[in-house]
């Protein structure tokens, strides 16, 4: 899950062909359901100004398949890579 | 053939010919994805049944939810406007683009705005549109119109889109691979897209709580266009708005899956603008982003155009609950025969587009392609919000009949029609809708009546006056009806006190008139199991006329046919029904026609024939009673399920009974034959009726299926597969039944 942030985090996730997410593996969550769950508090409360009100749930490079094939890296990066950090914190 | 027939017949194999190849390989792509997609999903009935909820909420309080958003996105900064048809969206768009001083516009994917024909009244302002998503943008290029509402450059195959590209850019290499055209495009578009002024995307949907646009996309183009210009434009439908962003996750679960059978897409953008991201200055890309000052405007355009009347109407309401999937496309054999060139409106494509044509174009737009659904079902399943497809086509179709002149009434076609339909309706429509009169008076005179159907002039009359292709064979009509013949036998075998069941076998139409040993079959086969049987007169279910958009014939069948069954059900005998796309009228449209009790009682007491020796045999009933394998011509069977059969859930009971008895069983893979009751013998849709049967031809004279008896539950079906085939066919039930003397 991106957060659109002031400093871009969005765009720096969407511009670059490498994507690189580094989370901590106790941010992992089940499933849809539990992604939906925390997303609603978050999206409700953030409409106090400077909390983020944006999200992008991404689950892979861009892709299309509107030229005939299915091609990876079509607007957004052509590979992502997903760093999890298990017990350790990251630095925020 | 009348001159309209022929030009439509002429217009459907041009389709076929120049798009039919792309549109096929990839519908059929996505649907198979979407098979294999869902049946991951553990509680994928629970999901659609919540979705199925949520829509139907958010449709029944509308105007509270968008009075909600409304005051949301003016809290977030934004701005909303309620459009209340085309014109007043465009004027909007446009002076909040003429505001800004834009002077490019770019747009993601947004079926909304091609219904509003939003770039060409842009256009018309001077400013300059571009469509981002790739396959919009090919279409911008070529300048053509979609063609399927996922996928709108479907009807084009890569060779195309690399001449096309190599045409009108000529690039100092000739580009070739799919990943070259994407590349280039996605070059040609970062440039365009990171000096527009302003951009428009659609919305999948939007929620009230929180006034957050959902969107759900794989390219990434959209989330450039909400986010690269300062500016951004949100146009969609007032049906996309729901309560809340957790009433997002059944839709998010199941759109992808659905429709391109993708689990998930690449990116569910969750947007809540004017969005915290600040604007990029691509004039000096070392500046640092952060810095930039993210002085954003935001509108959001929710469009009427003809919405809320739907919401009025009982019968079209069930459309504003579509998530525009295009799994009703994929899924339907006309449609990947065809594509949504032909089967579609101004702008909408596949089998839900007849409602929203209809509601939002009009009845008129709505009647050019509307025939083009068969009625198969095979869409039921698979929609996501459970929107039943079919009727929607049938309902629409009974009022384009009702709009019809009523000059064209015809005096001597009135006799064979004894309807309660508007004169003026098609003779063609009106013809196969009362095909209960033409089987009686066929029966009646056979075999005289088949062998004058079938002289050169009366096929060459019936084509000129009914529109029924003399390349079809008729059905040949049996002097002995099956009723005829039962009574003649002196009635069940099995008297009614020794025995361990007692069942009516449902003298359906064909059953009685056409295919006539398969009805014997049954009675063998159930008597062999135990079973006291009767014949009685009942009838025809109503399909016929239904089938034509005859709804209140069809309905006064389901009452005649409820008043005749009634007593046995009271009796507690079953009803066993030869034919499956009555016993789809029983369990499916009877709802609409009888009230809620009756309608249970009888869809309750129904069962599909080889369902009910399933069930027989599974009670204990002994399998050596009936004809095995081993008494057969061949222990291969390729088995070809029919359409409605295959909704109802009901082809394993067929192909696990032929199993136990030995067989070895193939199944088919295709969706419907393409026969579809009369369709297959209307002279416009002929050649399309075979190229929708064409992979069941395939698979069928394989190798796999060579020397196996060809089996098919439908009438319809078992009359495409001879013409396709040119062998005999056989009903499972004659399969299973001990020969008769009788
Ligand atoms: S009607 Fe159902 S299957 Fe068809 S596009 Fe809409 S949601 Fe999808």
């Amino acid at each position: 899950m991106l957060e659109s942030t002031p400093d871009g985090a969005e765009q720096t996730s969407l511009f670059p062909d490498l994507h690189v997410a580094v989370l901590r593996a106790s941010d992992v969550l089940p499933d849809m359901g539990a992604a939906f769950e925390r997303l609603g508090p978050r999206l409700r409360e953030g409409r106090t100004p400077g909390a983020n009100r944006s999200a992008i749930i991404a689950t892979g490079p861009s892709a299309t398949a509107d030229m005939g094939a299915l091609v990876r890296g079509a607007h957004g990066p052509r590979e992502v890579h997903v760093v999890i950090l298990e017990g350790g914190e990251v630095d925020e | 053939m009348s001159e309209s027939r022929s030009a439509k017949a002429a217009e459907i194999r041009r389709l076929m010919r120049t798009e039919g190849d792309a549109v096929a390989r990839g519908t059929r792509g996505f649907n198979l994805g979407r098979y294999e997609s869902v049946a991951d999903l553990e509680d994928y009935e629970e999901l659609k049944d919540r979705a199925r909820e949520i829509k139907e909420d958010a449709i029944e309080r509308l105007p509270e939810l968008i009075d909600r958003l409304r005051e949301r996105v003016e809290e977030n900064g934004g701005t909303l406007y309620v459009a209340e048809d085309a014109a007043d969206a465009n004027r909007y768009v446009r002076r909040v683009a003429e505001d800004r001083g834009a002077g490019r516009l770019v747009k993601s994917k947004s079926m909304t705005t091609e219904e509003l024909d939003l770039n060409d009244h842009l256009e018309a302002a001077g400013i300059d549109v571009v469509e981002t998503d790739l396959g919009e943008w090919v279409l911008q290029v070529a300048d053509e119109s979609p063609s399927h509402i996922v996928a709108p450059a479907i009807h084009k195959s890569r060779e195309e889109i690399a001449a096309l590209f190599n045409e009108v850019f000529e690039p100092d290499e000739p580009l070739e691979t799919a990943a070259e055209l994407t590349a280039f495009a996605r070059d040609e578009l970062g440039e365009l897209i990171a000096g527009a002024d302003v951009g428009v995307t659609g919305a999948n949907f939007v929620t009230a709580d929180t006034g957050t646009i959902a969107l759900v996309t794989s390219e990434g183009n959209a989330r450039k266009t909400a986010v690269v210009p300062d500016t951004h434009v949100a146009v969609a439908g007032v049906e996309k708005v729901i309560p809340s962003v957790e009433d997002l996750r059944p839709f998010v679960e199941l759109i992808g899956r659905s429709g391109t059978g993708q689990d998930i897409t690449s990116y569910v953008s969750l947007l809540t603008p004017p969005v915290e991201s600040p604007t990029v200055d691509f004039d000096d890309p070392d500046a640092p982003m952060a810095d930039a000052a993210a002085e954003r405007d935001f509108h959001l355009v929710l469009v009427d155009n003809g919405r809320t009347a739907m919401c009025e109407d009982d019968q079209l309401r069930e459309t504003l609950y579509c998530i525009r999937c295009s799994a009703c496309s994929n899924s339907c054999g006309n449609f990947q025969s065809v594509g949504g060139h032909a089967f579609g409106g101004e702008t909408y494509s596949g089998g839900i587009a007849t409602g929203w044509e209809a509601g939002v174009e009009g009845l008129d737009t709505a009647a050019e392609f509307n025939d083009l659904c068969t009625g198969c079902t095979r869409c039921v399943n698979a929609c996501p919000v459970k929107i039943d497809i079919p009727w929607i086509n049938t309902v629409v179709r009974d009022r384009i009949n009702r709009g019809a002149d009523p000059s064209a009434f015809d005096p001597l076609v009135e006799g064979l029609t004894p309807d309660a339909e508007p004169a003026g309706m098609s003779l063609q429509k009106r013809f196969f809708g009362n095909f209960s009169t033409v089987a009686k008076l066929g029966s009646a005179t056979a075999p005289l009546s088949n062998w004058v159907a079938n002289t050169g002039p009366a096929r060459e009359l019936m084509e000129r006056t009914l529109g029924v292709d003399r390349r079809r064979d008729l059905p040949a009509f049996e002097r002995e009806t099956l009723r005829k013949w039962f009574d003649a036998r002196g009635g069940s075998r099995v008297p009614a006190a020794a025995a361990a069941r007692e069942a009516v076998v449902y003298p359906d139409l064909y059953t009685n008139h056409v295919q006539v040993d398969r009805g014997k079959a049954t009675v063998r086969a159930l008597e062999a199991l135990g079973v006291h049987v009767r014949v009685p007169a009942v009838a025809s279910s109503g399909r016929a006329p239904l089938s034509q958009g005859m709804v209140e014939t069809a309905e006064r069948h389901a009452r005649d046919v409820y008043g005749a069954l009634a007593e046995h059900v009271d009796a507690g005998r079953d009803v066993v029904v030869v034919e499956p796309s009555d016993l789809a009228m029983f369990e499916r449209e009877y709802a609409k026609f009888l009230p809620e009790t009756s309608h249970e009682r009888l869809a309750g007491s129904s069962y599909e024939a080889m369902e009910y020796v399933y069930g027989l045999l599974r009670n204990g009933a002994d399998a050596s009673a009936l004809r095995g394998a081993a008494d057969a011509e061949s222990a291969g069977v390729a088995y070809h399920s029919h359409c409605q059969q295959r909704t109802l859930g009901l082809e394993a009971h067929t192909v696990a009974v032929l199993e136990e008895l030995g067989y070895d069983v193939l199944t088919s893979e295709t969706e419907c034959c393409g026969m579809a009751g009369s369709f297959g013998y209307k002279a416009e849709y002929y050649e399309l009726s075979v190229d929708v049967g064409e992979p069941l031809r395939e698979q069928f004279t394989s190798p796999e299926a060579r020397g196996r008896t060809i089996a098919a539950s439908g009438t319809s079906c078992l009359e495409q597969l001879e013409s396709l085939l040119s062998r005999p066919t056989r009903h499972p039930i004659q399969l299973v039944a001990p020969r008769g003397g009788d």
